[in-house]
């Protein structure tokens, strides 16, 4: 070993030396690490799924604005699970229709005067059935909130929707998917931004077609593409 | 439901006992990469959570030290992917506040420097080879390259090294 790499070995051991975790590092990792293997285990998971039954009936905003653009696409290559949508004013979100199923999700607040809550509601409407789904309370400081539709019965058990809420801070919504044959799938689910003042929740709503019968997460990341929240895909 | 929970607390336990010994050397190892003392306490603090996701995965418990390393190594690349991308930034930004030299005279702050300028496989070659102290082989195994591919990154890096310095020192 000559002068360079001797003094080099001396510097590194010297600069390194000086590093030390800082306080509550350890328990900081700690919370993550445990939290990231449990989302893993439930990744892991079998996701059995209900199917869902309903009648028919639509309802549309008639204040929709014309902003129709493609979601869902799959890795970059579009296609089997891309969708238009249209915003809505509150406490409509957004309409759109996939694979002639018209959908609608929109929100509504469940403590009116304090404002604490809501309730996201989707609706699915084909050409012989339509699908309700309510989901509980999403409460203010929740940064990601999922429910999964099965959409069976209306899309010949292939299709599911999952939707959900999630905190502002998260600019890219994906659900990933694992299928026993079909193996691992991202799909970027389209993320509606700028409802929180008007139903006084913080959160932004997201919705994504994707195959039905998967296991999967649901990954929230920043613009930055860390990760700010990750979710089983839930059963009913 | 006990099995999950005796998996968990296993996985916990071992969690832990990969904490204590290894996230000194973590955060050190990250801190050399970026040069970056509090960047480097949270690529040390993430690259613990995607070990933690690969629990399930890992046949070999003594693989998880060699896991934890390259993770270190890949987060601190996206790091300074980064930091390029906000400097090419700045650089078209014309700047206000006058530039500072830094006129710190130490060998060891001139190398810190020249170390801190490197390609970014070139620095981790080096910080492989002479602060992990890790084989030629053991080194290539983890930048994914070949023997010769890292003596050549070591060779290259070393010669950087020393120009850089002697730059410095002119």
């Amino acid at each position: 070993m000559n002068d360079l790499e001797s003094a080099l070995g001396a510097m590194l051991e010297d600069r390194a030396g000086r590093i030390e975790p800082r306080p509550g590092h350890r328990d900081a990792t700690l919370r993550g690490a445990r939290r990231r293997r449990l989302l893993s285990v439930a990744a892991a998971a079998f996701v059995p799924l209900v199917v869902a039954a309903g009648a028919f009936a639509s309802i549309r905003s008639s204040e929709n604005k014309p902003a129709p653009r493609p979601a869902a696409q799959e890795d970059g290559a579009p296609v089997a699970y891309s969708f238009a949508s249209r915003r809505g004013d509150y406490p409509h979100v957004a309409t759109g229709t996939f694979r002639n199923v018209d959908w609608q999700l929109r929100v509504a607040g469940v403590n009116p005067g304090h404002d604490s809550a809501v309730r996201i509601t989707l609706e699915l409407q084909g050409p012989v059935r339509r699908v309700t789904t309510t989901s509980q309370r999403v409460f203010l400081g929740e940064e990601l909130f999922v429910r999964y539709e099965d959409g069976s019965l209306l899309f010949d058990g292939r299709v599911a929707v999952v939707f959900g809420a999630v905190d502002p801070e998260a600019e890219i919504v994906d659900v990933w998917t694992k299928g026993i044959e079909s193996g691992e799938r991202t799909f970027r689910a389209e993320l509606f931004e700028g409802y929180d003042a008007k139903a006084g929740v913080h959160a932004d709503y997201f919705l994504a077609f994707v195959p039905a019968h998967r296991t999967g997460l649901v990954i929230a990341k920043d613009g930055d593409g860390n990760e700010v929240g990750a979710h089983p895909i839930p059963t009913r | 439901m006990e099995a999950d929970a005796a998996v968990s607390s296993a996985g916990g336990s071992r969690l832990e006992a990969l904490y204590s010994r290894h996230s000194r050397s973590a955060i050190r190892l990250a801190f050399l990469m970026t040069g970056d003392e509090h960047q480097a306490q949270d690529i040390a603090q993430e690259a613990f959570a995607k070990i933690a996701g690969r629990f399930a995965d890992l046949r070999d418990p003594d693989a998880l030290p060699g896991y934890l390393r390259t993770t270190v190594l890949n987060l601190s690349r996206g790091h300074l992917r980064r930091l390029r991308t906000q400097r090419e930034y700045l650089k078209r930004t014309p700047s206000r506040e006058p530039v500072v030299p830094d006129d710190d005279p130490g060998r060891r702050d001139a190398m810190w420097r020249a170390l801190q300028r490197l390609p970014y496989r070139q620095r981790a070659a080096l910080v492989l080879r002479y602060y992990e102290d890790l084989s030629e082989r053991q080194a290539a195994d983890v930048l994914g390259c070949s023997v010769s591919a890292m003596k050549s990154l070591v060779t290259r890096g070393l010669e950087a090294l020393r120009a850089e310095m002697e730059g410095d020192a002119r």
